[in-house]
């Protein structure tokens, strides 16, 4: 009986252990979904940050150069 | 164990067997309790195995955010350049056409007048009317003074700087007495426009003192190129037309003499004039620095 009794307690305590590991490794995947979520709205902010510069910038020069041609500038070196 | 001694009546076996009972049921319950603590120890065992890895990969996902964005920050820095490279490529363009637009006479001539305040003023002014009426050109390009020509010029070669530079006034002493301060204000256009001045008193004489407004500029070397190739060109261009017909560029405020027609002058003639020689000598330092590139 009392051999059946740690026999089943020890059972209990390898599913707590083995909760515990899989508690850890969700807790690891949800931190790195957290962290690709969020380089990617850091990258998406800087991209359309970088897009309205340029287009700004462009809508002055061309109110401001008149009839002078302005050329493409040179490609932004992409983050991703 | 002695339950089977024949010398213990029933009663005495009855009563040590319920003492070995009660010896068992108490080691299996400390037995129990020593496992529960094995199990909680091993459990607290596993957490400080896990804690460590859990923090070590929060520390490498945040070094990952925060490279993520110094890029993002590089990556607005790279349009902020754009922007402003683009800005300085219609400066440069704007004032490269502004300057092709512009003759070449009319950068020249304002230039000239102590040479033509030598001369009689109705005779001049006789001369200038002739020569507007033979060659009629827009008033705005005919009354360009030599310093907007120069502004332009500046505004041509200074490029505006790719970095906002602090502007701190400051006192000099300008001892330049041959431009006036007007002719520097204007060949200062390209600075930020300022709000008008109400009139001021004449200034003293020379070395005049003025306050002025310090300027970081960048020197473009390709626009620079470009506009004093262009003006040396359109200069030899107009020496080498007015050597041709035997006039000075200037002869024009001049009353012609009268007198017999020159006898025209060989093709050779000038083979040793200044012009020549120095236009023969800037052609071999050019094919110089050619072949040299090539090499």
């Amino acid at each position: 009986m009392a051999r059946h009794r740690v026999a089943q307690r020890e059972a209990e305590v390898h599913a707590a252990l083995r909760a515990e590991i899989l508690d850890s490794q969700e807790q690891l995947a949800e931190m790195e979904r957290d962290h690709e979520s969020a380089v990617t709205a850091v990258r998406e902010a800087a991209r359309v940050e970088a897009a309205r510069i340029i287009a700004t910038a462009r809508e002055q020069l061309a109110g401001r150069a008149g009839g002078v041609v302005i050329a493409e500038p040179a490609q932004v070196p992409s983050v991703e | 164990m002695s339950t089977n001694e024949p010398s213990l009546p029933p009663r005495a076996g009855i009563a040590l067997l319920t003492l070995q009972l009660r010896a068992a049921l108490q080691e299996a319950t400390e037995a129990e309790a020593a496992g529960a603590i094995n199990h909680v120890a091993a459990r607290e065992q596993l957490r400080a195995r896990l804690d460590p890895l859990v923090d070590a990969q929060r520390r490498a996902l945040d070094r990952g955010l925060c490279e993520a964005q110094a890029e993002a920050d590089a990556k607005v820095a790279a349009a902020h350049r754009a922007a402003t490279v683009m800005a300085t490529q219609v400066a440069k363009r704007a004032a490269v056409l502004a300057e092709a637009a512009l003759p070449i006479s009319a950068r020249i001539e304002p230039a000239m007048p102590p040479v033509a305040a030598l001369y009689d003023e109705e005779a001049v002014a006789s001369v200038e009317n002739a020569r507007a009426a033979e060659a009629p050109r827009p008033a705005a390009e005919v009354e360009r003074p030599i310093t907007q020509v120069i502004s332009s010029f500046s505004a041509a070669v200074f490029a505006p700087p790719a970095v906002v530079v602090s502007q701190q006034p400051a006192v000099c002493a300008i001892t330049d007495t041959v431009a006036a301060p007007a002719d520097v204000r204007e060949m200062s256009s390209f600075a930020p426009p300022m709000p008008p001045t109400p009139p001021t008193p004449p200034p003293p004489p020379a070395p005049t003192k003025l306050t002025s407004t310090t300027t970081t500029v960048v020197i473009d070397a390709e626009a620079f190129a470009t506009v004093f190739a262009t003006v040396f060109a359109s200069v030899l261009d107009e020496r080498l037309s007015a050597l041709g017909t035997g006039l000075a560029p200037w002869a024009g405020h001049v009353p012609s003499p009268v007198g017999p027609a020159p006898v025209k002058q060989s093709f050779w003639a000038h083979a040793r004039h200044t012009d020549v020689l120095l236009l023969t000598f800037a052609m071999v330092i050019a094919l110089v620095i050619l072949a040299a590139w090539l090499a």
